[in-house]
């Protein structure tokens, strides 16, 4: 079983954030190349076997819009993956706040 | 024109067919270590070589991983058992396949069990081979085992390269 406080990589933090709607392979790597100016590039095989292991944890599910409307398969976050992400939000809020505190001394 | 290379190292393979292509010739098909080529712009492709997700030398649904690779605007060149050859357009900007420490630790990963199995298939094939090779004085016995024997070092050569690759890779974690 995953531990859910386990830190994210960066590239399951964005396919995560990207599938917050319906969206499919190539939009994952356009829309986080243009969230990040480039420094996030998800390289086809990298984005594969992440929403392969995604889709085994359940964290994110394939979509189906009206049958036969579209070939391009998509996906969207799930609850647990929803439950996820809020948590790693979490802990990456705390290390702001914390390392806000270097600021301080100042 | 049609070459002929045989080796087990990915990476070797992919910086070969790229510097052909840059000298104008994109691969188009490959089977057993033949290779087809056909003129193309110098430079015009960008190739990468990528192992299929799967056991032994049986890969795992590769209906879905071409359906994905051209749904991301990938070209599937060819399949040889878990063996892919992938391709963009240069035109449209760098392309690899794995951009990130832990895919590559996987796909390296995934690479080392497949030899350990060839490797291990291998010596098993090649046991009903040594008695021969041994009592027999024979030319053709002995050639065969010298083969046998040349292939297992290179398996255990693209092993232990794979465990080298491995550690540097979770140095960098």
């Amino acid at each position: 079983m995953e531990n859910k406080s386990q830190p994210l990589t960066e590239a399951l933090f964005y396919i995560l954030l990207a599938a917050r709607k319906p969206v499919h392979g190539y939009g994952i790597i356009q829309e986080v190349d243009e969230l990040t100016g480039g420094r996030v590039h998800l390289g086809p095989g990298t984005l594969y076997g992440a929403i392969n292991s995604l889709l085994d944890k359940g964290w994110i599910v394939l979509y189906s819009a009206q049958a036969g409307s579209r070939k391009k398969k998509e996906y969207v976050i799930t609850p647990a993956g929803r439950a996820v992400f809020a948590a790693e939000m979490d802990r990456l809020r705390e290390l702001v706040a914390n390392g806000e505190k270097m600021e301080d001394l100042a | 024109m049609i070459k002929f290379k045989l080796t087990f190292d990915k990476d070797a393979e992919q910086d070969w067919v790229n510097s052909l292509c840059q000298e104008g010739w994109a691969m188009t098909g490959f089977i057993a270590g033949f290779f087809t080529f056909t003129p193309c712009q110098p430079g015009e492709y960008i190739y990468q070589t990528d192992l299929l997700p799967g056991t032994g030398l049986r890969a795992e649904n590769f209906a879905s991983y071409t359906e994905f690779m051209e749904e991301a605007g990938v070209e599937v060149v060819q399949r040889w058992f878990r063996w892919v050859f992938l391709r963009k357009r240069a035109e449209d900007g760098p392309f690899e396949v794995y951009t990130d420490v832990d895919s590559q630790l996987q796909m390296y990963r995934r690479m080392r069990q497949m030899f350990l199995w060839v490797l291990a298939l291998e010596c098993l094939c090649s046991m009903g081979i040594w008695p021969g090779a041994i009592m027999y004085d024979s030319v053709f016995n002995r050639c065969v085992a010298a083969i046998f024997v040349m292939i297992v070092i290179a398996l255990v050569r693209v092993i232990w390269r794979c465990t080298k690759i491995i550690q540097e890779l979770e140095r960098q974690k």
